[in-house]
């Protein structure tokens, strides 16, 4: 692709901000798992108590906050009011890791949280369900541990449809990436499709639409290939 | 066998039973009365301007305070809400409305046409949702009839692919083969016999795509590539709070509130569906 | 005076029912069960009697919304009911095992075999041990021929004989006490139901450990078992020795069943011969609970439930009470 907004050639912009967008990405992404693991597990464990009720609802109202908005309360609390983290300029990762995980945690935070809360409320029903099957019967018929039968017979089995799961919302992900960017000034794929459109530069906009769409396959892809390992009965 | 009466009030009894469903459509409710009551019921219009009172902080008279326009917040957040869920229900309608005739006649008759139907809805989910409408939006233009249809064109696959799959586990039933033995005619068929009994998961998935869709408008409204100002749509509103969030807070706070409000009360009342439908319909056909 | 030896369970009046929003129901409904050591005491009844729940309940695998509760309930001398569910575990498998019906569904479909009886082997050794060569050497004891291969199969690739033989061999590397078999071969087929049934046989002899046998098909239960309990509608209505109870069976239903087995060559999933069905359990009829379809029914029957009469041959029945 050679169409030339301003000069540069849209690969070479492609390449260049591809991998801040992917960055910013798989940072939410592990920090939505993160949040996901302890808080569906603790609702699972605690089904029907304190905890349970606080965690699904926290997730309830995760789900139901749009993405940009919650940055700016983040942004609000914990960067003016705090000062824990920086409100603007994202250091780029090929600068500093570790300024751009410093600088990455508010914008991957604000798109995990909706994310967050859609894989709490997956993995908490999978385990639930897990929890029925005739196998943790038996298992605990023979005599092993509570916390065996759930690291190895539960929790194990549940992992496949929270995967699932996890490879489903990728396309709502990157569609909070695009606003994110905006936001907090990150270079990065979806800012420079933001510009493009406001600039009626339609191929740069193609170009952007087609990248973002073979990320989602990619994605799946991985996904479909780390269900098939979870699951033996897939791959025979 | 259960009269349609019957089955209406068992189901009426059993919704008022489930907290979930009875709180998101309570929540519902007043987000829509609020939109269209409450806009008409506030003393300023939205876009009157009132320059001796700009960027006030919340107070009596100005319960969201005022923009740098000194026009009132709540009363733009009222009117806003009233065209977000107005853009977003038309889309999810087109989407719900042509996307369940097509899954439904593509399982019903089957063929090329039914595999073309599915791979063209598999390339369009393929796509990140926002994307693909922002897409749509340079494609088309800006502008808030356009947002409408990019919702539209973003959120049919799944309306198709859901009445696909439903409308191929009903085929084989027995009524419809009643209805076919008797020769009616394939639209009567699909209106009279299916469509009642596919009804209740699209209901479900309407409701939750009308959040998504006012998830969509906003951020498309907020990136400014959707329904342009002055006209008051949630999204311009937070675009404008934007603006001067650091010295006004408030305006993008409480609009992001108003949002999560309408949504909060659509999810709950889709979740709450949906455990309803649960237990009625064991198969499951979506994905 | 002859030494009666300490049975190694004693269970009386063993309730349990399931909560239900509407209300609960009682489905095992007093049960009595003596097991002495080294004797199989089958439990028969149709589908929907309680039996498998009764099983559940010994060993405290009932789900969430049921509850249990017993006069008595004593393995080996030790109150069950006084142990908190720690110290419990620590006994199942150990102590107490059971086999199951669907043998496939009951492994770790993640896992393959040799992680199951791995895990198995290091429950009844510690964590350090070697455990391959027992492993296969309790496949072989159970008929499997080439336990290396057998081992790295995943469950799901196994057949339903293969899937149960694994299962048992699973149980007895434990060496319980006690094993309830709930109805471990009604999902195999003939030529592999009678070899697992003498399996059973061979390993009774070498374990000394004792069975409850829970069964519909009274064919296995009259080859196998030593003992039998006869059970309707939550309740034990007939026990005795099994020579005993085939040739002078006393309750109706016994007898009902019997004919039926006869008529099915074994099975008596339904009961045929009588005509009825199980009664509600939500609203059970007052006196004894199978009055409404008993061919010999009197008019205190439907009064007042029967008590048991008896003492080795016991029978929950009028037509028992000796003149």
């Amino acid at each position: 692709m050679t169409c030339v907004p301003g000069g540069i050639p849209i690969s070479q912009l492609i390449g260049e901000r591809l991998p801040i967008t992917g960055f910013v990405g798989f940072y939410a992404v592990l920090i939505a798992v993160a949040i996901s693991l302890a808080m569906g597990t603790i609702a699972a464990l605690r089904r029907g108590r304190a905890a349970d009720t606080i965690a699904t609802s926290i997730a309830v109202l995760g789900i139901s906050m749009p993405d940009f908005w919650l940055s700016y309360i983040l942004v609000f609390a914990l960067a003016l009011g705090w000062h824990l983290f920086p409100a603007y300029g994202f250091v780029s990762p090929s600068d500093s890791p570790l300024g751009a995980l410093y600088s990455g945690f508010l914008p991957a935070l604000a798109i995990a949280a909706p994310m967050a809360a859609v894989f709490a409320r997956m993995l908490r029903a999978s385990l639930l369900e897990t929890a029925s099957r005739e196998y943790v019967v038996v298992a605990r018929s023979l005599g092993f541990s509570a916390p065996f039968v759930f690291r190895h017979y539960i929790f194990r089995n549940a992992l496949i449809p929270y995967v699932t799961v996890i490879g489903l919302q990728i396309r709502y992900l990157l569609g909070g990436v695009v606003v994110i960017e905006r936001i907090f000034g990150i270079q990065g794929l979806g800012s420079l499709m933001v510009d493009a459109a406001f600039a009626r530069d339609y191929p740069t906009v193609l170009a952007c639409t087609i990248v973002f769409l073979s990320i989602v396959l990619l994605v799946n892809l991985a996904v479909d290939l780390i269900c098939v390992a979870l699951d033996p009965r897939r791959s025979t | 066998m259960i009269s349609r009466r019957q089955r209406r009030s068992r189901l009426f009894a059993a919704f008022l039973g489930n907290p979930t469903a009875v709180l998101g459509a309570a929540i519902t409710a007043f987000v829509l009365l609020a939109a269209t009551l409450g806009a008409a019921l506030m003393p300023y219009g939205p876009n009157y301007t009132d320059f001796m009172d700009l960027l006030s902080s919340p107070s009596l008279a100005h319960p969201f305070g005022t923009d740098s326009l000194g026009r009132d917040v709540l009363t733009r957040v009222l009117y806003g809400a009233r065209v977000s869920l107005v853009v977003s229900a038309a889309g999810v309608a087109i989407a719900a409305v042509v996307g369940t005739a097509l899954g439904m006649t593509s399982a019903y008759k089957g063929g090329v046409a039914d595999v073309v139907l599915m791979r063209l809805a598999d390339l369009l989910f393929a796509f990140p949702s926002f994307v693909l409408a922002l897409f749509l939006m340079v494609v088309l233009g800006f502008g808030t009839a356009n947002v409408s249809l990019a919702i539209a064109l973003t959120y049919f696959p799944i309306f198709a692919r859901l009445a696909r799959n439903m409308t191929l586990l009903v085929r084989e039933e027995p009524f419809v083969q009643a209805a076919r033995l008797m020769a009616e005619p394939t639209p009567q068929i699909l209106l009279r016999e299916i469509l009642p009994n596919i009804a209740a998961p699209l209901i479900v998935q309407v409701t939750i795509g009308i959040a998504f869709g006012i998830v969509i408008e906003s951020g498309l409204s907020f990136l400014g590539v959707g329904v342009q100002p002055p006209t008051p749509s949630l999204g311009v509103i937070m675009a404008d709070g934007r603006e001067y969030f650091q010295r006004a807070p408030w305006v993008l706070t409480l609009t992001g509130v108003a949002i999560s409000c309408a949504l909060l009360g659509l999810n709950l009342f889709g979740d709450g569906l949906r455990d309803l439908m649960d237990p009625r319909l064991r198969q499951r056909a979506q994905q | 005076m002859i030494d009666v030896p300490q049975p190694v369970v004693e269970l009386r009046g063993l309730r349990t029912r399931f909560d239900l929003h509407g209300g609960s129901i009682e489905v095992v409904r007093g049960v009595d069960l003596t097991i002495l050591p080294g004797e199989i005491l089958g439990l028969i009844g149709e589908s929907g009697s309680g039996k498998t729940l009764t099983g559940l309940s010994i060993l405290r695998l009932l789900p969430g919304n049921a509850r249990m509760s017993a006069q008595v309930l004593r393995f080996r001398g030790t109150d069950l009911q006084r142990l908190d569910d720690d110290a419990f575990q620590a006994l199942r498998g150990r102590r107490l095992a059971m086999i199951f019906q669907n043998p496939v569904g009951a492994f770790n479909p993640a896992k393959r075999v040799d992680w199951h009886l791995r895990e198995v082997i290091r429950r009844r050794d510690g964590a350090a041990t070697e455990w391959r060569a027992p492993a296969e050497q309790a496949c072989r004891e159970v008929g499997i021929p080439h336990p290396e291969r057998v081992l790295r199969l995943y469950p799901h690739q196994l057949s339903g004989g293969m899937a149960q033989r694994i299962l048992i061999a699973m149980v007895l590397a434990l060496e319980p006490d006690l094993i309830i078999a709930d109805e471990p071969t009604t999902n195999l087929d003939n030529i592999v139901e009678r070899q697992i049934l003498a399996l059973f046989r061979r390993l009774q002899t070498r374990l000394k450990a004792a069975f409850l046998f829970i069964t519909h098909d009274m064919s296995v239960a009259a080859a196998l078992c030593d003992r039998i309990a006869v059970m309707y509608a939550g309740e034990i209505v007939e026990t005795g020795p099994t020579r005993q109870l085939f040739e002078a069976p006393r309750h109706p239903y016994t007898q009902g069943l019997i004919a039926t087995s006869i008529a099915l060559k074994g099975k008596a999933e339904r009961l045929q011969e009588i005509a009825g069905e199980l009664p509600s359990l939500i609203s059970p009829p007052s006196g004894c609970l199978f009055s409404p379809r008993c061919p010999q029914v009197m008019e205190r029957c439907r009064a007042v439930p029967p008590p048991v009469f008896g003492a080795e041959h016991r029978t929950r029945c009028y037509l028992a009470e000796p003149a």
